[in-house]
Parts: structure tokens; sequence; C-alpha cells
């Protein structure tokens, strides 16, 4: 295996045992919030505001600094594309501000694990196709990955050589072949893979045991975050007569 | 065999074809007791795992009837009846799709509308019988083979099924995993789970059944695990082989040695060697005779009595 899960800090982390669904409900309600305000000023202090959450949650930096790399691209597009047409303050603002969405979602996703986000995202009523197909592509990322790095090691045991670039057909050929070996083997994995639900007693619904209330540090979280987005919102619409 | 009081599978005429027509299986009529240990064996290709779906009401037959517990299977009762059985894939990562062993094994008796404390009794009782006490929390990838198997027969076992169906269960695995699922089965069965397995490991199917059908795109032949064995060209036939000690015996026979009975497993054979020495005042005698044979098509050394040329 060459990835590793996105949640695997999850656990050691000082926020990671918190209820998924007051986790969503904050950071989500912060993301919405930030993406509304234009003003730089007051981006810049949203970042702050995420990275402090970043470092109370006690997320290595390595790995936040990691996912924030793989999102950079598109933040750097979005600013370079306003700097074109609108000038120097909007980039930047788009850029704070998409850095910041970014980094509160790593939040989210890092202190998270995985399955207990995907119920708690069933839990606020997301639809549960949406939810299984989820749940279904994080389990099985793994068994196909595993399954294409055998097929690789397979073709690498039998002299196939790398396509060296766009045009090198030989290259290609076995290459799409490969593709298409992964889908037919992965149709025919969930179609064993639905039988085995069946036969476990599946009608659509992943159920799980019903979480347990929310505590009093759940509450605390889902008030002090939405409360300060809300504080951010208010200064970008200037509701304070100082402001 | 006993006459089968209580039928909890039945099937009459069953048959399947692919969408392009292929004939996968036809004409399979077998009927499976209460309690009973049956194996369906049959070379790659033979159609046992499509056979054991069909069983398990996960496949619709092309034509011919299925009876499970007395009631023909219909779209109406599908999943009451499925909810009695319990299927152990071939491949465990068919049916492991949660992504933490314990919520994997609670999928069964959450479906199935149990409490939260039925729930909990019943994983718990599942991984403690599987031997995965401790792999509560674990990520079903970080798993070697053996233990993602015993997660899956775990899932299978939080079912509490009547009926248990096992494909190809001691593939890959190593001989401790092996012994042990074998264990866990029959221990399944003395409580009274019917136990259907469809296999071509023949040392399994002497640990596992005791009513053998023998498949290859049709019922070949049904008999006792001692009847199927003892018929090598049946055997040759199907690819199928019996197991290694059954053979040695078979030689030892040929040198004279009474086994009464053949043994078909290494305990049987222990049995029966402790037996024969008891019998003769602590010794067991074989006549062994050294030669050698010039044409290629000679008969094999054949016991006693026989007069041979000793070369050397």
């Amino acid at each position: 295996m060459t990835a590793g899960p996105i949640d695997s800090h999850a656990r050691e982390s000082r926020l990671g045992s918190l209820d998924a669904r007051a986790k969503i409900v904050a950071l989500v309600f912060f993301v919405v919030c930030v993406s509304v305000v234009k003003g730089t000023i007051i981006l810049a202090a949203a970042l702050a505001y995420a990275v402090s959450l970043l470092i109370i949650s006690g997320l290595p930096a390595g790995h936040v600094v990691k996912s924030y790399l793989l999102a950079a691209p598109f933040s750097v597009i979005a600013a370079f594309s306003v700097f074109w047409y609108s000038g120097l303050h909007p980039a930047v603002a788009m850029f704070l501000r998409i850095s910041t969405c970014v980094l509160a979602l790593v939040l989210l996703s890092g202190v998270t694990e995985l399955f207990e986000l995907l119920k708690g995202l069933r839990g606020l009523r997301v639809p549960r196709l949406f939810v299984s197909l989820l749940l279904f592509t994080y389990r099985y990322l793994f068994v196909i990955s595993d399954e294409m790095e055998r097929m690789s090691l397979a073709r690498k045991a039998r002299g196939a050589r790398k396509g060296r670039h766009l045009l090198d057909r030989e290259g290609m050929r076995t290459l799409s072949f490969a593709a298409g070996m992964v889908l037919v083997r992965a149709y025919e994995r969930g179609t064993r893979m639905y039988s085995a639900l069946q036969s476990r007693g599946y009608d659509g619904e992943i159920r799980t045991l019903r979480p347990p209330g929310l505590k009093a540090p759940d509450v605390i979280f889902m008030l002090v975050i939405p409360a300060f987005s809300a504080f951010l919102l208010s200064l970008e619409w200037r509701l304070w007569p100082w402001a | 065999m006993e006459a089968l009081a209580v039928g909890v599978m039945d099937t009459q005429g069953l048959a399947y074809a692919y969408d392009d027509g292929t004939v996968a299986l036809r004409d399979i009529s077998i009927s499976i007791g209460k309690g009973e240990r049956v194996a369906i064996v049959g070379p790659n290709g033979a159609g046992k795992s499509t056979l054991l779906h069909m069983l398990a009401g996960l496949k619709p037959s092309s034509s011919g009837t299925l009876n499970l517990f007395g009631e023909p299977f219909s779209r109406k009762n599908e999943r009451a009846l499925r909810a009695r059985m319990g299927l152990l894939f071939q491949d465990p990562d068919d049916q492991i799709f949660m992504p933490r062993v314990w919520d994997d094994v609670a999928f069964g008796p959450i479906n199935r509308g149990l409490d939260e404390n039925a729930v909990r009794k019943r994983v718990r009782r599942a991984l403690h019988a599987a031997g995965l006490i401790g792999y509560e929390e674990r990520v079903p990838h970080h798993l070697s083979y053996g233990e993602k198997k015993r997660v899956a027969f775990a899932g299978v076992l939080a079912m509490e099924p009547e009926i248990l169906l096992l494909d190809e269960p001691t593939a890959n695995l190593d001989p401790r995993n092996r012994r042990d699922l074998l264990a866990m089965v029959n221990s399944l069965n003395r409580r009274g789970t019917t136990v259907v397995t469809a296999t071509h490991d023949m040392e399994a199917v002497t640990d596992l059944a005791d009513r053998v059908y023998v498949l290859n795109r049709a019922i070949v032949r049904e008999g006792s695990v001692r009847e199927i064995f003892l018929d090598p060209g049946l055997l040759e036939e199907n690819n199928l082989d019996v197991p290694e000690i059954t053979k040695l015996f078979r030689l030892l026979v040929s040198f004279g040695h009474d086994p009464g009975n053949l043994p078909l497993s290494v305990d049987q054979a222990i049995a029966q060697l402790t037996r024969t020495m008891d019998e003769s005042g602590g010794h067991f005698h074989l006549h062994l005779h050294k030669h050698a044979h010039e044409a290629p098509e000679a008969e094999p050394a054949v016991g006693k009595g026989h007069d041979h040329e000793h070369k050397m």
C-alpha cells in the first residue's frame, strides 16, 4: 500500500473524540461564512483562526502541509485568474479565502475518523446513497489499489516497460489494457459484494448503532466556532459602530 | 445415508445460464437435512460457487425450484429466508465492507433490527468465537488474509445462521487458520447448524462433510464421503483426488495390510493403526518385497505370496 488513509491521526488528535456531527456543523458553518467574506484583513484573521485551531488539534504539521498542498493548485489558479481580471486586492482575498476553507476542511477530515465522518453526515440527513457511495469508495479504494499494484508488478515481471510519453503506442496499449482490466475486476467485485450485502440483510441503508447524544464539549465546539464565524461576518457587514 | 427427517434445503431441477446463454448448471436436484454436513465437490469451473450463491438465494435460477426451510423461495420471502443463512465468500474482501472490524461484524445483526445490547452481545460472541478479541477497532485493509477470513467468518457468525454455506473455505489459509476455521465450523455443526461446503480440497471434505455431491455442471454422483473416495475413477474423471493418507493406505493394503476400512483422514489412520497394533500384540505386519519391474506396464507390487525375481 502506498497512500496512508487521510484519517490516520484522528485518534491521537485532541479533537478526535468530539462528536462528528458537531465538527461537521461547526466547520461547514465556518467555511460558508468565510466564503462570503471579502475583506482581506478579516480573511487574514479567519486564516489565523483556522491555523490556531489546527495547532490546538495537535495534527502533525507535515500532514497538514501535505494535505494543504494537494489543494494548492486550485487556490493558486483561482487567485491568479482573479488577479488577471480584478487586480491584486481581490486576488489576495481569493487566495486567503480558499486557503482558510481548505485548512478548515483539512482539520475536519484530519481529526475525524472517516467512518465517523460518514456516520455524522448520515446523522445530519445527507442522502444514504451518497454516504454509502463514499463509504464503499473508501473501503474498496485500498482493495483496488492493491490489485493495481499487483497487476503492475505482474506487468513488470513479464517485461512490460512504462509508456515514456503519450505517443508511445506500445506503452499506452499496455496501460489501456490494464485500465480495462481494473474496471472489469472492479465490476465483478461489485457484483459479489452486492451479493454479500444482500446475504447480510442490506436494504439500501447502512445502519450503525445510534450514536450517543452530544456531550458538553461537543456543544461548546458547536457554539465557539460558529460564534467566531458570525463575528467575522458581522465585521464584514460592518454591524459594529466602531468598524 | 439416514433418512432426512427435516429438509432445510431442497432443489428440483435447478438450472443456471449466463446472459449469453452458456449453461453453467443444469438439473440440480439436491436435498439437505437439518444439521447435516454436506460437501459439494467438483473441479474448477464446475459451477460450485454459482450453485452455492443460488442456494443462498442470491442468484436467481433460470429454471427449477428452490425450497428453503420447507418454503418455496420467492421474491416475497427472500429477505426473511436469506437472513436464516450465512454465506462465507471465498474472498473475504468481497464480504467486509465496513471500514472497521467491529462495525462489519455488527452489520448483519443491526440489519436484523436487534437492539443495541443484543447487537453488542452478538458481536462480542462472534469475535470471541473467531479469535478476534482485540481486533474491534482494526481497519480491514491492514489485516492479513487469514485475519480477514476470520473477520468475514465472524460477520457470518453474528447472523447466527441456521445454514452455513462455505465457498472454498480453506483456500489460501495457512495451517493454523485452516485448523481453526474447520474447528469453528464443526463446533457450530455440533450445535445444530447445517453446513454446506463447496470445495475441491478433498482433505477438507473429510473434516467438513459426511455426505458429498460431486458436481460438474450437473450432479454427477451423491454418496457418503467413503463411497465417493473409494471410487478413484469418478474422482479422476472430475479432476479430484483423495487425501494423501488414503493413498498411502491404499498402497499398504497392496502390501498386505488389512485395512478393514480405508482411513480417510490422519485421525482415522492413527486410530486404525493403533487398533491393528493392539490386536496383534504391538506389531504391525507388512510384507515388503524388493524387486524390479522390467516391463513398464508391470503390475504394482501386490503383496504376499508372490514370487519375484530379485535383481542386484
